[in-house]
């Protein structure tokens, strides 16, 4: 870790670290980046977890990655780190991940954009991700969500669901990966209505209840559950219960049910009008859900019109 | 009741593949082996490939499920591509696959085939996929048992995909089209050109239509000429027979590249639909000016390998293969100069050569851009290091590159060329599917985008068929190239006429 920190400082040591190994390497290194992704995560949060999944991310979306560290407190502080990771290919080797790590205190973060700002890659995009939703709440961090053409949060680690949803939807750019949670779902729940029979039965359906865990539903469940909702007049259901975020779906109308039950570990049993069948199910990782969120191409339509109805949903 | 899925959602959602079943003819064959039964075995390891689908495989050799299943387990082994072979996945898979022995002529097989259809046809709703990787003499007897079985018609879709050759002439490909359509309407027949499978030519498209700043180049005025290579280092590897049927011209130029010269010269369509995307690439195929019997000396090169030797190997003459006859005329090199009679590349040469045998493998195109009007820094700066070139390669390691020109560091003006790279694969971390399996799961999925229309073959073999009747006729003396080396001097020599040499890739 650095002493003096400016990014020309952060951004010397990073061309040195490349100058280095391009010495090391007979063939010189190549450079891959299409964008710059900023990690805003708490001091505390595990950090080897946190390092697998961007190394993970990093291979296929070669990035610099800013990791901002941050600690509870007053006293104000920086501390800076640089390191890349090469993959070889061929004889020669490639940058694929360009890390720098920022270490600083509640009490200098009003400081951190511009620091950000400055290391940020020229002419591409610039994602934040913010592993905690308190993130967004904090309005000396208003100014990082700004230079950030894309923030990546994740509602299901929020307190309040209500609380949440709102700031997402006021601010427009936030993408949520409890969304991005219920793609395998919403992939199972659309493939069923490629049926002709199934889509038939749509416009009669007037019932929609999803099973989740806990006494009231969480992002995934309302989201699923507008969702599904949303090209019908159904009423929609929730259930609580134990166990995990997701565990049921029911369509209903007259003459017509197709339920979706989660079997775990790898399973969906999809129940049509008393007809099993079971069919392959994988939830996804931490580092596949903000894979899927990176490699979105632009604003996500579809996430726009769900997320007013659920928070409608949640609003009772 | 809603026309469509109203949950379908192209940008996060994967294109759902139906169940189905697939029937492949010619199921003992190299091609199975080498390339359809791994990419089934990748769609399926991927999920890629519903659990409901079911694969049966025929050819006459009278062998069980079991045999069979064991002699693709151990080329799916052998014959995967940048993936790990999984035992796991593979028992899985294999519970899906059968053989069923029987002789495409028999039309007792048709019935065998049809009852083992229905039995599946709960699972499945009855879509099939048929797949002729057969000899070509084959498509005709296997499309005819089908009607005749009624089996080109049922409960779910019935596609059939058709390997090249399409035809072995501009009359045999209008023949062949017209069997076909006696019995699958044109939007159910896939004709495979694996070449439009590839990422690196789907991404031409990328690159081309996406990109602001390289279409305004994209014409006459600044692209002086363009190069394609498809360049094989082996030689007919015990195909000989086949391969003296048809030579290079035929095999390689009349689909392949014509295909990827299309690609790279074709307009934007207006929309990314099969139908449009396949407009304009015919409308390009089109375009191609068909060469007249005085320009066919001089603007086309047929060649033929003789022995030579690479590094310590002695390499046999192609007369010399096995299988191959003595005095065999065939082309295992071809090389020809293409014109687009369109306003956008009026007078601008695609220069076309792929042989076997050649120095190296290697599959690029390379666009050729007009020198700088003028040379500020002195003839021997710009002239020396050449024009800009941006080299877009197919394999083996697919790319982009970018070469222009920068000052050396230290006095004075002197120029040299830099290249920048864009490795395609690598710079993303993630496998690239092998065109097969692009290509199976689009038939699967009902999407022709990738694939060849009856009037695309049409319009290159118009333009092809001049050339392959002017060298039927011709007495070249072959062999004409040594093994191992760049192809034969005359192919120089058709670039050197408009003052252009070939890159060595
Ligand atoms: N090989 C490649 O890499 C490649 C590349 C591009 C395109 N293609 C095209 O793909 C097609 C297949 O090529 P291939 O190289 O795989 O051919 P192949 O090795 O000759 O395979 C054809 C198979 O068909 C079976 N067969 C022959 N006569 C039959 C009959 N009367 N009834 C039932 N089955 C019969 C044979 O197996 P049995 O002896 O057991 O009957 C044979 O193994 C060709 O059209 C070729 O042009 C091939």
């Amino acid at each position: 870790m650095s002493a003096i920190v400016t990014p020309e400082r952060i951004l010397k040591d990073l061309q040195q670290l490349w100058a280095d190994l391009g010495k090391a390497d007979e063939y010189g290194v190549l450079r891959a980046c299409s964008m710059t992704v900023v990690v805003a995560a708490d001091e505390e949060e595990d950090a080897a977890g946190l390092e697998e999944t961007l190394a993970r991310v990093m291979q296929r979306h070669p990035s610099r990655a800013i990791v901002l560290r941050v600690r509870d407190g007053g006293d104000v502080y920086f501390e800076s780190g640089v390191k890349a990771v090469c993959w070889p290919i061929g004889n020669r080797k490639q940058i694929c991940i360009e890390e720098i790590e920022i270490r600083c205190s509640d009490a200098s973060l009003p400081d951190a954009p511009r620091m950000v700002l400055a290391l940020t890659v020229p002419d591409l995009p610039v994602v934040l991700v913010c592993r905690s939703p308190r993130w967004l709440m904090v309005p000396s961090f208003a100014p990082m969500t700004a230079l950030a053409g894309r923030v990546i949060v994740d509602s299901r680690r929020a307190e309040n669901t209500l609380a949440i949803l709102r700031q997402i939807a006021r601010s427009g750019s936030v993408h949520d990966l409890a969304w991005t949670s219920i793609t395998p779902w919403r992939k199972h729940a659309a493939a069923a209505f490629d049926d002709a029979e199934n889509l038939r039965c749509l416009s009669t359906l007037n019932t929609v209840t999803i099973a989740h865990g806990g006494d009231k539903p969480g992002p995934a469940a309302l989201y699923l559950a507008a969702w599904l909702a949303a090209p019908t007049a159904a009423q929609v259901r929730f259930r609580g219960g134990a166990g995990c975020d997701l565990q049921s779906v029911m369509l209903e109308g007259p003459g017509f049910q197709l339920e979706f039950t989660l079997q775990p570990p790898s399973g969906l049993c999809v129940v049509r009008n008393g007809l099993a069948k079971k069919e392959a199910f994988v939830l996804s990782s931490d580092w596949e859900l903000l894979d899927e969120e990176l490699a979105m191409p632009g604003r996500d339509r579809v996430f726009a019109e769900v997320l007013p109805k659920a928070i409608a949903l949640a609003e009772g | 009741m809603p026309e469509t899925n109203p949950y379908l959602d192209a940008m996060r959602l994967e294109r759902g593949v139906p169940p189905c079943v697939i029937v492949i003819f010619g199921a003992n064959g190299d091609l199975t082996k080498r390339k359809l039964i791994p990419a089934l075995y990748r769609l399926a390891m991927e999920r890629r490939l519903p659990p409901e689908c079911v694969i049966y495989g025929n050819s006459r050799t009278p062998i069980t499920d079991e045999d069979y299943r064991g002699k693709m387990k151990a080329a799916t082994r052998q014959f995967l591509e940048q993936s790990d072979f999984d035992e796991e996945v593979w028992a899985d898979f294999e519970r899906r696959l059968y053989y069923l022995p029987g002789d495409l002529s028999d039309p007792e097989f048709y019935a065998t085939l049809g009852a083992r259809l229905k039995e599946s046809e709960t699972t499945t709703g009855g879509n099939v996929l048929f797949y002729l990787s057969t000899q070509p003499s084959h498509y005709v007897p296997v499309v005819q048992g089908l009607g005749a079985a009624g089996l080109a018609r049922g409960k779910g879709w019935r596609r059939v995909v058709v390997e090249k050759p399409f035809g072995h002439n501009l009359e045999s490909a209008g023949s062949l089209n017209r069997e076909l359509q006696k019995v699958f309407p044109e939007r159910e027949i896939y004709r495979i050109d694996h070449y439009l499978g590839k990422e690196t030519v789907q991404n031409v498209l990328a690159f081309r239509f996406a990109n602001g700043i390289f279409e305004p180049l994209w014409n006459r005025r600044y692209i002086n000429h363009v190069q394609i290579t498809a360049a094989e280092s082996i030689g007919v590897e015990g195909r000989g027979e086949y391969y003296q049927q048809s030579g290079a011209l035929r095999d390689m130029i009349q689909n392949h590249l014509l295909q990827v010269m299309a690609t790279i010269a074709m307009e934007p369509s207006a929309v990314f639909e099969p139908s449009s995307v396949r407009d304009e690439r015919a409308k390009l195929l089109r375009s191609i000016r068909v060469p007249k019997s005085g320009e066919i000396d001089v603007d086309t090169v047929a060649g033929q390998y003789g022995p030579g030797r690479v590094g310590t190997s002695d390499l046999a003459g192609f007369r010399h293969e096995p299988g191959v006859h003595p005095e065999a005329r065939t082309d295992t090199y071809a090389a020809a100069t293409f014109f687009v009679d369109n306003w956008r590349w009026a007078g601008v040469p695609f220069y076309i050569r792929t042989g076997k045998r050649l120095a190296k493998r290697i599959t690029d195109i390379a666009i050729h851009f007009n020198s700088a009007p003028l040379a500020i820094f002195g003839d021997g700066a710009g002239q020396v290091a050449g024009p800009n070139l941006l080299v877009i390669r197919i394999q083996p390691e697919e790319g982009i590159s970018l070469r222009f020109l920068s000052k050396n560091p230290g006095a004075g003006m002197r120029l040299r060329p830099v290249s920048m790279d864009f490795q395609y694969g690598s710079s993303f971390g993630v496998r690239t599917p092998t065109a097969y399996e692009t290509l199976l799961e689009d038939a699967m999925a009902g999407d022709a985008t990738l694939y060849t229309r009856q009037d695309m073959v049409e319009a290159s073999w118009q333009v092809v068929q001049p050339i392959a009747d002017h060298w039927d006729e011709a007495k070249y003396n072959f062999p004409n190239y040594d093994a191992g080396s760049w192809g034969p001097q005359a192919s120089d020599a058709m670039l050197a006429r408009r003052g252009h040499v070939w890159r060595v890739p």
